[in-house]
């Protein structure tokens, strides 16, 4: 009954603001399901009122996600809008909730209102049409709450397919005890890391500048930051160049790291890895600015000693700094309750008390507001020895590259790097031979599936 | 039918007769429960994979009928036949070590010479009853040389042991999981025949003044081996379908455990990273065929060694 | 030498050596027998080569065992089959079971739930079948013999798509039955059934019941199931266990963890140390397993008393 009365008004609101024919057309196509062509100009289908009213009504979402902060966004929520009720699934992992994601898609039921989905396999979902679109609920005008960076990364050829919780500027977490122990300086560019690395293994062999057994999240950020950009699409027409400037770049600065067995090939986020974290096996950690949360959750015992710089730079001076990880919330294209769904994401995304909460986490804010906030930015983590480790991070995300994509088909792209770049690492042999062989990898595979890669 | 028209003898005895005719009947009734749900649950999944095989659903383009073009591509796919290749080998190597072990634990067991006998049946056949999943979790924490026992063998005793998940010993950690695991299993297997040997053969053999190797060999291996034959069968099913061990351990070993690891293995990464349904069903039925070729090769050879 | 499956499995079934068994040689045998007992000259080599392959058996479940008594950080530095720091277990277990509401608990009773219908169901319905199989022929019954026992080389994780696809049209996935209705079907135990009722049903027995006039269900029932018993036990021994540690289809059939058996929610547990947001909990996935194998272990003690005298019932009959 409900849901009926909810698409009358989509059709109704569409056709008094879109006023055209193509308009009702489109969201027929839409509503039943059928592949509506979203890379056009957005039409209209709800306004801000529509969301806002859709709120107030008696309503049930679904939300997959997996993230642990989740459950108190939802209750923050529910607290603010009593008539709508959310119902979290805990995934557990990204992976696990990609495959269900795509599972019940492919069978057309169960699929949820609402879904956490990582801004690297955004494309995907997007590509595959099971996202809503947001622009055609008018959520262009929330463009100047986010960062740049992470506006970008929910906008898919033209259209808005989640809007951005978390984002993941690179840092440099290093060990303030260890380097002190080993008289090892912050390096500031990436040949004076090697020169640390080395200094730091002839000093004792059983420790290692940072552990890395190749990761393509890892990797892709490391490119980003080099100024490298394999991917682009253009809807089916894919380009995927991992020799390009940047990713030589990268490899060429990285290799010599990897052969001489200056970085430890122990996977991270294994309970090895996490003990050799906890016992500063690891002289540094690169990673995303989530990374801060992950440190106090995982090894609290090590309150005090570690610390935050910035990447080290190819070029001395510079500021330039890449992205790993971070997600968005999207709505299902499925979803019989499109506008609460939307208002739901709106609220957990932009408002103050969810990003708090993200905060409080330790996540790395998308928003502006939270961003330019003094009190997040002067706040002295006592974790890092009371450094303001928020500046470090903003700084970086001012230094994100601009003009970086994902691959429609990431997903896929990811889990067969280990099979082509990590086997470079495995023999330590060339970098740039892995992404050669990854880049084929990807290449045939896009090709199978119909897209025009490379072509 | 026949029975109608038959003369006198067929007439003088017609409850019998309908008794039977009816009892050749009764037979689906017991079956009927198993065969309802076998059809829905496992009949109907394996025909629409099969069906799936001759079909390609692309991310661009849509769904397409294929023909046979998935069984031409897996037959021409080396990422398939290195998969198989491992698991051939994990075959060859694991199988044997691993009921060689039963064999001799049954043997033991059915040995009037062994202490604590019940102590050792209940205790090997203890891994067993631990979950594929825990297993492999709790042997990725033993195997870490780091911080794991591996690691606190090396530093406590100044050992140097390499690093099980390399990727020259990461099939051998995986062998020595399923034979952890399943060498208490087939061991009840092969005892349960054993017990199934009259005393009095043993006796006799006692009086012929058989020595303990004699009655093994004369008596004891030739009544295990039908046991053997079901135990090898199960074996190859084993080698052949590996996927949970490799799979849990993935996570520790990315780089030496590939996404085609096994032909299982590849089978889900394939419909689950790329959403190559159609293809991964393709392998997934020529898997089951030479499984089940190899089975029945198993049990012929078996088989004719019964019959000498 | 065309010979289809079953009489191929026909021809690997445990057959009893017979032969020498029967005159008077058995006989004469039969009364030396006290003697032969009363020297139980026990080896030491022996013992000490199984004392081996025991501790091969038990050093990752006590692993496991010292490992549930300590603390998260201990876990991760101390020596792996020694005690470390304080003794935890009793909180480990409390923590085990209160954490996020107490869904362990949730699991741990789903569990039961998959076992007592899936592998009970699985259980009587291997017994109906392997029976039927065994006493009875009937048209069909060696197409059908082969197919079934066919099946099982088929891979059950490349069936998991179209099985979910299938369910999800039916609307069965994300609830009890998506796990239950797969774990009913267990070719392997209709094949022991099928084995102990060649072994241990006579169709003398059958016949003689038949001229009696009783029914073929009463005389299941009353004659048949009751030889069957040993392998009934057996057969649900192997099910219990074969439920319990079901795991690949519940993850794909389940998405709300309130209906997760015990395997899929551990892993679940231990899925978010390797997600960056997440928060390790390597104690309570140590201390649930731990948990996991406890009733299964305890399931298989208490089961070992029949399965005992089945093998024995099975001996005294060969």
């Amino acid at each position: 009954m409900f849901v009926h009365s909810k698409k009358g008004t989509r059709r109704l609101t569409a056709t008094l603001l879109g006023g055209s024919l193509a308009a009702v057309l489109a969201l027929t196509g839409c509503a039943s399901g059928g592949s509506g062509g979203a890379a056009t100009a957005p039409e209209v289908v709800g306004t801000q009122a529509d969301i806002d009213a859709a709120l107030q009504e008696d309503t049930t979402l679904t939300f997959w996600a997996w993230g642990p902060q989740y459950q108190a966004v939802v209750d923050a929520f529910m607290a603010e809008y009593p008539k709508v009720k959310v119902e979290l699934t805990n995934n557990g992992s990204n992976q696990t909730e990609y495959t269900k994601l795509q599972n019940v898609i492919k069978a057309g039921s169960g699929i949820p209102d609402v879904a956490q989905i990582e801004y690297t396999a955004l494309p995907q979902f997007a590509f595959g049409d099971s996202l809503v679109d947001m622009n055609e609920y008018g959520v262009s005008s929330m463009e100047d709450l986010y960062t740049t960076a992470a506006w970008s990364q929910v906008n898919v050829n033209g259209g808005i397919y989640g809007l951005p919780q978390d984002t993941g500027p690179l840092a440099m977490f290093y060990r303030q005890d260890v380097f002190d122990q080993f008289g090892l300086t912050v390096p500031t560019t990436w040949d004076e890391y090697r020169a640390q690395a080395e200094k730091l293994q002839a000093a004792d062999p059983s420790r290692f500048m940072a552990a890395d057994a190749g990761e393509a999240a890892l990797t892709n950020a490391m490119i980003w930051q080099a100024g490298g950009q394999p991917y682009a699409s253009d809807g089916t027409d894919v380009t995927v160049d991992l020799q390009d400037e940047g990713s030589l770049r990268y490899a060429d600065m990285w290799t010599p790291l990897v052969q001489n067995g200056l970085v430890d090939q122990t996977p991270s986020f294994t309970p090895e890895w996490t003990s050799g974290l906890a016992a500063g096996k690891y002289a540094t950690w690169l990673g995303g600015a989530w990374a801060a949360g992950t440190l106090q959750r995982r090894i609290p015992e090590a309150t005090g000693t570690w610390r935050v710089a910035p990447l080290p730079q190819y070029k001395a001076g510079d500021t330039a700094s890449g992205e790993q990880g971070g997600s968005s919330s999207a709505v299902l294209n499925a979803s019989e309750n499109a506008l609460a769904a939307i208002g739901f994401v709106q609220w957990m995304s932009s408002s103050e008390e969810a990003n708090q909460i993200w905060v409080d986490n330790g996540g790395f804010p998308s928003t502006t507001a939270t961003l330019g906030s003094e009190n997040w930015l002067n706040a002295e983590i006592p974790y890092f020895g009371g450094q303001q480790i928020n500046q470090v991070f903003a700084e970086s995300a001012d230094g994100v590259l601009p003009g970086w994509e994902f691959l429609p088909f990431q997903a896929y792209a990811d889990s067969v790097f280990s099979d082509t770049v990590g086997q470079a690492y495995a023999s330590k042999g060339e970098l740039a031979e892995g992404l050669k062989a990854w880049q084929e990898n990807i290449v045939d595979y896009g090709n199978s599936q119909g897209f025009t890669v490379n072509k | 039918m026949t029975a109608t028209t038959m003369s006198a003898p067929a007439r003088t005895a017609p409850p019998a007769r309908r008794r039977k005719n009816r009892r050749r009947w009764v037979g689906w009734w017991f079956l009927a429960p198993f065969l309802a749900v076998f059809v829905f649950a496992l009949a109907a999944p394996v025909i629409y994979a099969i069906y799936l095989s001759f079909f390609q659903d692309r991310l661009v383009g849509g769904n397409t009928f294929a023909g046979f073009n998935n069984y031409v591509a897996a037959f021409q796919d080396p990422k398939f036949w290195s998969a198989f290749g491992r698991v051939a080998m994990f075959f060859f190597v694991q199988v044997p070590i691993m009921l060689g072990l039963s064999t001799f634990a049954a043997l033991a067991l059915d040995s009037a010479r062994l202490r604590f006998r019940s102590l050792f049946r209940i205790t090997l056949f203890l891994p067993y009853a631990v979950p594929s999943v825990v297993a492999a979790l709790m042997w990725g924490f033993i195997y870490g040389t780091d911080f794991g026992l591996v690691g606190n063998l090396n530093s406590y005793f100044g050992l140097d042991l390499p690093d099980p998940l390399s990727s020259d010993l990461v099939l051998a950690a995986m062998g020595n999981i399923a034979t952890w695991a399943f060498l208490g299993y087939n061991m009840l297997i092969l005892y349960s025949a054993l017990r199934t040997v009259p005393k009095e053969l043993y006796e006799a053999a006692d009086i012929d003044g058989a020595g303990t190797f004699q009655v093994i060999r004369a008596i004891k291996l030739p009544a295990m081996r039908s046991a053997f034959v079901v135990a090898l069968i199960f074996s190859v099913i084993g080698a052949f379908q590996l996927f949970n061990e490799p799979n849990v351990l993935r996570t520790l070993a990315p780089n030496t455990i590939a996404t085609n690891f096994t032909p299982n293995m590849y089978a889900f990464n394939l419909s689950f990273a790329g959403q190559q349904f159609n293809y991964a069903a393709a392998i997934a039925i020529v898997m089951g065929i030479i499984t089940m070729i190899v089975a029945y090769v198993v049990q012929v050879v078996g088989v004719r060694k019964d019959d000498q | 030498m065309a010979i289809d499956a079953s009489d191929r499995f026909g021809a690997v079934l445990p057959r009893n050596p017979a032969p020498a068994t029967n005159g008077k040689a058995g006989r004469r045998m039969a009364s030396r027998r006290s003697q032969r007992v009363s020297r139980p000259r026990s080896s030491v080599l022996l013992t000490v080569l199984m004392g081996v392959i025991l501790l091969y058996s038990v050093v990752p479940l006590a692993w496991l065992v010292i490992n549930a008594t300590k603390t998260q950080p201990k876990l991760l530095t101390s020596f792996g089959l020694w005690f470390s720091g304080d003794f935890v277990l009793w909180d480990n277990i409390v923590q085990t079971f209160t954490y996020e509401g107490g869904v362990f608990g949730q699991w741990l009773f789903n569990t039961l739930l998959y076992v007592v219908v899936g592998a009970g169901g699985a259980t009587i319905l291997a017994t109906l079948a392997g029976y039927g199989l065994a006493r009875f022929n009937f048209p069909g019954k060696r197409a059908v013999f082969a197919i079934i026992l066919g099946a099982v080389a088929i891979p059950g994780t490349a069936l998991a798509v179209p099985t979910f696809l299938m369910f999800s049209a039916l609307g069965l996935t994300n609830g009890p039955w998506a796990v239950i209705i797969p774990s009913l079907i267990s070719p392997f135990g209709l094949y022991l059934i099928w084995t102990y009722t060649m072994e241990s049903v006579p169709v003398e027995l059958l016949e003689a019941a038949r001229v009696d006039g009783a029914g073929e269900m009463r005389i299941f029932f009353t004659i048949a199931l009751r030889l069957l018993m040993p392998g009934f036990v057996t057969v649900l021994l192997f099910t219990v266990v074969a439920t319990w540690n079901n795991y690949f289809l519940p993850l794909i059939m389940l998405s709300d963890s309130t209906w997760f058996p015990l395997t899929v929610g551990l892993n679940h547990w231990s899925a978010q140390a390797v997600s960056a947001g997440g928060q390790p909990i390597y104690n309570l996935v140590i201390t649930g397993s731990l948990l996991t194998i406890v009733p299964i272990v305890v399931a298989f003690l208490l089961m070992q008393r029949y399965w005992q005298s089945g093998l024995a019932a099975g001996s005294v009959k060969g």
